[in-house]
């Protein structure tokens, strides 16, 4: 397997050409840990779209991906994977299929299901879970199963030219004080742009790899961050 | 007491972004949403110095109470 030759060929010395601007920052055992990590995607609309991609250039080698939505023209505005041949099509079969085409060396298994048919035991084997779902009902559900694995969730939402982004370690109570008191939000008024989900996205990204190559711990755990980007204001929280 | 209020994205819309508000010793969190006419349910992260603080959260003189809505969008 692609991925496999890669990994030893980074034992040996060698810098696979698709990582070569990588390796300056992370290193060759860094593009190796990451190449042999298993990262779990739940929900593949604007979030999971950007997080998926940026995981495939990091070279993350096994991704599972989880949605059993289809494409629709509503989502042109702010979905990486959704182009106007795509129209109805999976979003798990159309996220693999791009994922294919941007890093062959990842193993992207999509899930047509959703976020609460996936087992118990598909969840656990991951090492990172990404909260890229739209309802906060079911981001709450999501996070009292991955902890109850031990399996650390990076949460994030967006909402018109604003977004959050969070590292929730298993038994944190983060999310259930972010939601404590609201059953929507206000992307139900202000939409969801794209600027918002690809910043949002890409942070979630960056914690994700660092937690894959271990370089942020419990001791130095990154703030939760909420940013707006027409008042260009990017505040920390202490939960 | 003096007690800055910064609110963020839609909470701002006909009311501010920053303002101080002169409130009586011994307030809560809860009487400054009341004076602001925000609900409860409209609040997703109530912050006293940054920190996440409980609506029954008293507040002192030269505290920073921000109020941030709930963002779920995906």
């Amino acid at each position: 397997m692609l991925r496999d030759e890669q990994i030893n060929q980074l034992a040996d010395g060698i810098v696979p050409d698709a990582y070569a601007r990588n390796i300056g920052t992370i290193g060759r055992g860094g593009q190796r840990k990451l190449l042999a990590s298993r990262v779990g995607v739940i929900g593949l609309g604007g979030l999971g779209g950007y997080v998926c991609e940026a995981l495939a250039r990091l070279g993350v080698g096994n991704i599972i991906g989880v949605d059993d939505d289809v494409f629709d023209e509503t989502n042109l505005n702010r979905q990486i994977v959704c182009t106007t041949e795509n129209i109805g099509q999976s979003k798990a079969e159309q996220t693999q299929f791009h994922i294919g085409r941007v890093n062959q060396a990842v193993n992207f298994q999509a899930y047509d299901v959703k976020a609460e048919a996936l087992s118990d035991e598909t969840l656990g084997e991951c090492e990172v879970i990404f909260d890229c779902l739209d309802s906060i009902s079911a981001r709450l559900e999501l996070m009292a199963r991955v902890s109850s694995k031990n399996v650390p969730l990076i949460h994030g939402a967006v909402a018109g030219w604003c977004g959050q982004v969070c590292l929730c370690q298993p038994g944190c109570d983060s999310m259930e004080k972010i939601y404590a008191r609201c059953d929507h939000g206000i992307e139900e008024t202000l939409g969801t742009l794209v600027p918002a989900v690809a910043v949002a996205a890409n942070i979630m990204a960056a914690l994700g790899a660092q937690l894959l190559l271990g370089t942020i711990t419990d001791k130095d755990r990154p703030p939760m961050l909420f940013f707006d980007l027409q008042a260009g204001q990017w505040e920390t929280i202490s939960l | 007491m003096q007690v800055e209020v910064r609110l963020f994205a839609t909470l701002r819309l006909g009311r501010f972004k920053k303002r101080q508000m002169d409130l009586p010793e011994g307030s809560d969190l809860r009487l400054v949403l009341k004076r602001l006419d925000i609900s409860e349910d409209e609040v997703s992260l109530p912050l006293v110095n940054g920190r996440y603080s409980p609506l029954e959260h008293v507040l002192v003189d030269g505290d920073v109470f921000s109020i941030f809505p709930a963002v779920g969008g995906g």
